[in-house]
């Protein structure tokens, strides 16, 4: 069965869902709850840091964490994404 | 006769304005959520009802400017190449429109493979004036069907409301494309408009309340 297509929006929002599920999370919490690969899922972790909405633990850098810019998009995220399932589409 | 014509034409502008406040606050909706998330579904359904508005304020300014501004005192045979252009216009614009939704339910939907299956692929080459209404019946078909299988398979908030209006949304077209029967129907087809856009409003601030 053919994999469903996820856009990039999508796949930031899993990023950091899968973060806030734990709270705390490291690299590779994130590969398997996320599901993507380890090189993909860096190039996303610095995108996702250069637009402020995950960052490092400054404690601990193996340990990432969401922002609160990063909070703010997954709630206006999954607001959206209710209003395009009304639509039977998805974000 | 002319003053019952008049009349009929205020209604008509008046009910067309009403729409068209209605689809920019959706399309607005739509698009401040485009610009939070870029997602490209959120901008197809921000131009499809933006593309209806427009299209919609043009010919209620346009049809209101030739009977009761502008070219009022020549109301008569000199106006009817103007007006034919501008319905022409407006159609083409408003198939347009749906042909965004189409593309959104094509690229986006929420059931891919099972609604591949159960929807019959839209009819995109009909694009032509004066069979407009029945053209738009034949285009907005495949919203129809792709909104009503989401609220069956999905039931998710607001979607029982977005289906409605789409189902009303046609019903309008339909009654529009019958209006050569009765005047009335005119009228119900714009009342049918008014209701699916008020329908479909409802159901996307349902749907973001959560």
């Amino acid at each position: 069965m053919r994999k469903a297509y996820r856009s990039r929006v999508r796949i930031y929002y899993d990023i950091l869902n899968a973060v806030l599920s734990q709270g705390h999370a490291k690299i590779t919490v994130i590969m398997r709850d996320a599901n993507l690969p380890y090189d993909r899922l860096q190039k996303y972790l610095e995108e996702l840091a250069e637009k402020g909405l995950l960052a490092r633990h400054p404690d601990d850098p193996s340990l990432f964490y969401v922002t609160e810019k990063g909070l703010r998009f997954v709630e206006e995220f999954q607001r959206f994404a209710r209003l395009a399932r009304a639509f039977g589409l998805e974000i | 006769m002319l003053s019952i014509l008049l009349n009929i034409i205020r209604i008509d502008v008046v009910l067309e304005l009403v729409s068209f406040a209605i689809c920019v606050f959706i399309s607005l909706s739509f698009l401040r959520a485009y610009l939070r998330l870029g997602s490209s579904t959120l901008a197809l359904l921000s131009a499809g009802f933006g593309l209806m508005g427009g299209a919609m304020l043009v010919r209620a300014l346009t049809i209101g400017a030739a009977f009761f501004g502008l070219f009022g005192r020549e109301l008569g045979r000199s106006l009817t190449p103007y007006l034919f252009q501008v319905e022409l216009l407006y159609s083409v614009v408003r198939v347009t429109a749906y042909l965004f939704f189409v593309l959104a339910y094509v690229l986006h939907p929420a059931f891919r493979r099972e609604a591949q299956a159960a929807v019959v692929p839209p009819a995109v080459l009909l694009i032509y004036n004066p069979a407009f209404e029945l053209m738009s019946v034949v285009v907005l078909a495949y919203v129809v069907a792709a909104s009503t299988y989401n609220w069956v398979r999905s039931g998710s908030k607001g979607s029982v409301s977005v289906a409605a209006g789409f189902w009303a949304l046609l019903l309008s077209h339909l009654l529009f494309a019958l209006t050569p029967l009765n005047i009335l129907l005119y009228f119900a087809g714009h009342t049918a408009q008014l209701l699916s856009l008020l329908l479909i409003l409802w159901g996307a601030l349902e749907a973001m309340r959560g």
